[in-house]
C-alpha cells in the first residue's frame, strides 16, 4: 500500500494540521488490524462500514472508515516528520489491493 | 454534498450573488471616490449601505460602516469606546469575537468585566443583566442569537437595562442578521455588528457595524479615504471616518446582492423555511435513543433561529461530524464553535457539540439524509453499550 496524495484540510492553532491522506487502496479490516499496535486504537464495528480512530502519541490521530481510500490525519508538528512516519507505516503494509477509485 | 454548516458560512449563495461577483470581476476595477469618470464603485458601496439600512430599519445609510466582518466590527465598537476604569457586562453565550477583546481589556486592567450566565438552552434573563449593573457600567455587549443553540435574546429588555445605566448597548447580530428581523430603533441598540458571509449570503471578509451616533467611537484604523486628502487627520465624515483604505469592492458587491436577495424573499419567509427544516430534523432526532439535543424547545421555538446543537452518547462530536462527512457527504460543524462558555450551561461535552445549521436553500430531502445518517450512528451507540 502507498500514499498517492495528501490534501491540507485545515491548520490548527496548536501547530497541528488536519490532512486527508489518499491511499492507493481502500481501508480493509486487515489494514486496521495492522495499524493497531502503532498506538491506541478505537474500533467501532457496528456501523455498516466500521469506523476506526488510531492515536499515535505525539505524532498523529487517524480517523477512517472501512472501505474508504481516504484517511483523515490530525498531524502534530514537525509535520513532515509525522507524515514521513505514516508513509513508512503504510509502505510496510503488504496486504492492500489496488483501489478502483483514485 | 449536503451542506448544513450555514451558521459558519452560508452555501450555496443565490445565483444573483454569483452573477454580480462574476460581473464585477470582469469589469475594470471600481474606485469609490477615487477616480474621474468612474462612479460605479461609489454606486455599489452606496447601494449596499442603503440596502443594509433598509434591512435593519436604520434611519440613515451612513450609519452603516462596512468592515471585514463581525470580528472587526465588534473590535471597532469595543476598542473604540472609552472604557478605561469602567465596568462592562457581557454574557455566557458570546462568541470569542466579543469575549477576547473584552478579556484583553480586563487583563490590561482597563475594565472590570461581568459575564451573565445563560440558562440550559442558551437564553439570557434580562433581569440578570439588570442585576449585574454597577454605577460605572459603560458597555453592555450581547449576542442577539447564539451560534451554538440558536437561542434568540430579548434585546429590547436588555436595552432597557442599558438605558437605566446610560451604558452603550452593543449587539452582535452575526447569526441573526438576515434570518431574524432586526429593527435597530425599536431595539434601542447603539451599535449592531453583523457578518456578510452567513445569512446575508455575501462572501467571507465582509460585514459591518450599524452605529447610531456618528463619531461615538474612535476609529480602529486611519488612512486613505479617497476624499479630503489634504487633511492630515482622518476626516470626520460618516462613514469614511471608520473606513480607511480601499474598500473590498468585490466583497461589497456580493454583500449588496446578498442583501437584495434577503429583502426580495423577506426575512420572515427565510426564517419560516429554515424553521420548517429545523423542526423536521429536531422532531426526528428527538425520537432517537442516545441523541441529546440542546437548546430552546430543541430548536422548535418560534423565537429561535434554526440552529441545532446535539451530541450522540459515547461519541466525540468531531467523530460524528467525520462520519457524517465521510459516509454521506454531510457537512456539519463540531467543537466549541468559538463560544467556549455556553457549553457548561447547556451540558454539552468538553469537546462541545455537533451543530447542524440549515439555510433557506436546504431541502427537506437533504434533511432526511441527515436524519438517516444520525439514526445509523445512534443505533451503533446503542450496540456499544
Amino acid at each position: 500500500m502507498t500514499i498517492i496524495a495528501i490534501d491540507d484540510v485545515e491548520s490548527c492553532f496548536d501547530g497541528s494540521w488536519i490532512k486527508n491522506v489518499h491511499l492507493n487502496s481502500s481501508v480493509s479490516p486487515q489494514f486496521i488490524e495492522y495499524l493497531t499496535p502503532f498506538g491506541e486504537m478505537q474500533y467501532f464495528p457496528d456501523f455498516a462500514r466500521p469506523f476506526f480512530k488510531l492515536h499515535v502519541d505525539g505524532k498523529y490521530l487517524l480517523k477512517g472508515i472501512e472501505g474508504n481510500s481516504v484517511i483523515r490525519m490530525i498531524a502534530m508538528p514537525p509535520i513532515e516528520e509525522t507524515v514521513s512516519h505514516f508513509l513508512g507505516v503504510v509502505l510496510a503494509f503488504k496486504g492492500g489491493e489496488e483501489s478502483d477509485s483514485t | 454534498m449536503i451542506y448544513l454548516n450555514n451558521a459558519a458560512t452560508s452555501f450555496p449563495k443565490p445565483a444573483s450573488v454569483l452573477d454580480a461577483v462574476a460581473r464585477a470581476m470582469r469589469e475594470a476595477p471600481s474606485a469609490s471616490a477615487r477616480s474621474v469618470g468612474d462612479n460605479n464603485g461609489s454606486a455599489i458601496v452606496d447601494r449596499c449601505r442603503e440596502l443594509l439600512a433598509n434591512l435593519f430599519s436604520a434611519s440613515r445609510p451612513d450609519q452603516i460602516i462596512l468592515t471585514s466582518g463581525a470580528t472587526e466590527s465588534l473590535n471597532l465598537a469595543i476598542r473604540g469606546l472609552s472604557l478605561q476604569g469602567t465596568h462592562v457586562i457581557t454574557t455566557a453565550i458570546e462568541h470569542n469575537s466579543v469575549l477576547r477583546p473584552l478579556r484583553r481589556l480586563e487583563s490590561d486592567g482597563a475594565i472590570a468585566l461581568s459575564i451573565v450566565d445563560c440558562d440550559g438552552s442558551g437564553n439570557i434573563d434580562p433581569d440578570l443583566v439588570r442585576k449585574a449593573l454597577r454605577t460605572n457600567t459603560s458597555l453592555i455587549a450581547v449576542n442577539h442569537c447564539s451560534n451554538v443553540t440558536g437561542a434568540v435574546v430579548d434585546l429590547e429588555a436588555i436595552a432597557g437595562a442599558a438605558r437605566e445605566a446610560n451604558a452603550f448597548f452593543l449587539v452582535d447580530a452575526s447569526q441573526s442578521a438576515g434570518r431574524v428581523p432586526i429593527d435597530v430603533a425599536a431595539v434601542g441598540a447603539d451599535a449592531v455588528a453583523f457578518a456578510g458571509h452567513k445569512s446575508l449570503f455575501g462572501v467571507s471578509g465582509t460585514g459591518g457595524l450599524y452605529l447610531r451616533d456618528p463619531f461615538a467611537l474612535k476609529p480602529l484604523k486611519v488612512g486613505g479615504t479617497g476624499q479630503w486628502s489634504e487633511s492630515s487627520v482622518q476626516p470626520k465624515v460618516m462613514p469614511l471616518y471608520y473606513e480607511a483604505g480601499t474598500p473590498n469592492y468585490i466583497g461589497i458587491t456580493a454583500l449588496r446582492a446578498g442583501v437584495e436577495f434577503v429583502l426580495s424573499i423577506g426575512v420572515e419567509s427565510i426564517r419560516a423555511h429554515e424553521h420548517g427544516i429545523a423542526q423536521h430534523i429536531v422532531a426526528a432526532l428527538s425520537e432517537l435513543d442516545h441523541v441529546v439535543i440542546y437548546g430552546n424547545g430543541k430548536g422548535s421555538s418560534s423565537m429561535d433561529a434554526s440552529i441545532i446543537a446535539m451530541n450522540i452518547d459515547g461519541y466525540d462530536p468531531d467523530d460524528v461530524a467525520f462520519l457524517l462527512s465521510e459516509s454521506k457527504g454531510i457537512v456539519t460543524r463540531s467543537g466549541l464553535h468559538c463560544a467556549p462558555l455556553i457549553h457548561r450551561f447547556i451540558g454539552s461535552s468538553s469537546n462541545g457539540c455537533l451543530r447542524i445549521s440549515p439555510s433557506y436553500f436546504t431541502r427537506q430531502e437533504e434533511s432526511d439524509v441527515l436524519i438517516g445518517a444520525v439514526s445509523a450512528i445512534s443505533r451503533s451507540a446503542g450496540r456499544r453499550r
